[in-house]
């Protein structure tokens, strides 16, 4: 489990860059022994990706999008900035908007989720544009991702590919 | 128990079974409104304009004639919304297999990116969804004559350097068997919203 030292590294630095020295955030509990469930992490206070997956799409196309939640157990707003995976030359943050019927997909500069709570990345709303693959895209197992934080920490995950369920 | 409340009870089983069946009756006869979909109380014609289909037949209006056609407008190079729909359409597709040949919908998706969406790319893409699904490739310069009929808007946006995405409609078309756009499906959808709602359009359609 080489995710749980990053998750601790980022809540380690989101608690010594709080702005309110005087604020009572809880004091991080020890790091989870490697051996532990990721639920561990989130008594830990640290960001944790739920039910990630990736769209399976027909086997010509070069680009896809990403879904998951993250919940932000700890005192400080974790804030994305972008995202990585070794299988495509670009990932990046998109939202998608439908007003009045047209739907529109921009990128998003950033995504904040506040303190104690959970982002969704959904269809029809924000995902992860995953553009250029490298190679084809596979239509199971999982791809290896990232998300880029603010600070330049990462949150590693691996997402299995497939169709939304039913 | 006495003659005469058997004979009270007689007559109010009696009363209750008829009212019960002038009600099922009357539920058989009139068919159920759409409870998503929003039928245009007038038709529209769609224009006659050139087209041609994933499998590089050519395609004109006339070809919507004689059976129902569930349309959405989207592109190959999007990859939250169109496969959402197309997915979506997938299933309520499937949940309308039951159907007589000649009442299951044609799912056909337009292609609102004639430039990057060639009848090539349209073959490689629609028919993963579902095989009878059909993808259309309408020219740019007709396309916004097509979209107009439809009530339909799209637009292009620059996203990052050298490439673009499509702003575009999200709701899906439901083209009558006379060929004409005949109802609506405003967002957001479901798989199961759209089956149903067809099964109480054919059946309208089959009443008149």
């Amino acid at each position: 489990m080489r995710l749980l030292p990053v998750l601790f590294a980022v809540t380690v630095l989101l608690a010594g860059c709080a702005p309110d020295a005087n604020d009572p955030a809880p004091t991080p509990a020890p790091p989870a022994p490697a051996t532990e469930a990721p639920q561990a992490a989130a008594a830990a206070g640290e960001p944790v990706v739920e039910d990630a997956w990736i769209r399976s799409v027909p086997p010509t196309s070069r680009m896809t999008a990403g879904y998951l939640r993250i919940h932000n157990p700890g005192p400080q707003p974790l804030v994305i900035v972008g995202a990585e995976s070794p299988l495509f030359g670009s990932v990046e943050v998109h939202g998608t908007t439908t007003v009045d019927g047209v739907s529109r997909m921009r990128q998003q500069e950033s995504v904040t989720v506040a303190p104690g709570e959970t982002a969704s990345f959904e269809p029809g709303g924000l995902h992860l544009m995953m553009m250029q693959a490298t190679d084809a895209i596979p239509s199971s197992g999982t791809i290896e991702l990232s998300l880029v934080l603010a600070d330049g920490e990462r949150i590693e995950f691996r997402a299995p590919v497939g169709q939304p369920a039913d | 128990m006495s003659k005469n409340s058997f004979l009270a009870v007689a007559i109010v089983l009696a009363v209750a079974a008829a009212v019960a069946g002038a009600w099922f009756a009357a539920r058989l006869g009139t068919p159920e409104l759409p409870e998503h979909a929003r039928m245009l109380s007038t038709p529209r014609p769609i224009p006659a304009v050139p087209a041609t289909d994933h499998t590089g037949a050519p395609f004109s209006a006339a070809d919507f004639q004689g059976r129902w056609t569930v349309a959405f407008f989207g592109f190959t190079y999007c990859p939250d919304i169109c496969p959402t729909t197309l997915h979506l359409l997938a299933e309520a597709r499937r949940m309308l297999d039951d159907l007589p040949e000649q009442d299951r919908p044609e799912i056909m998706m337009i292609s609102v990116d004639p430039g990057r969406d060639s009848p090539e790319r349209l073959a490689e893409y629609v028919p993963y969804f579902h095989p009878e699904f059909r993808g259309l490739h309408v020219e740019a310069q007709h396309l916004p004559e097509l979209t107009r009929s439809f009530g339909a808007a799209y637009a292009y946006s620059p996203l990052g350097n050298d490439s673009y995405t499509v702003d575009h409609t999200a709701s899906i078309f439901l083209v009558d068997r006379q060929g004409h756009v005949a109802a609506v499906f405003p967002t957001p959808h479901t798989a199961a919203g759209i089956a149903s709602d067809m099964r109480r359009i054919i059946e309208l359609e089959d009443s008149r």
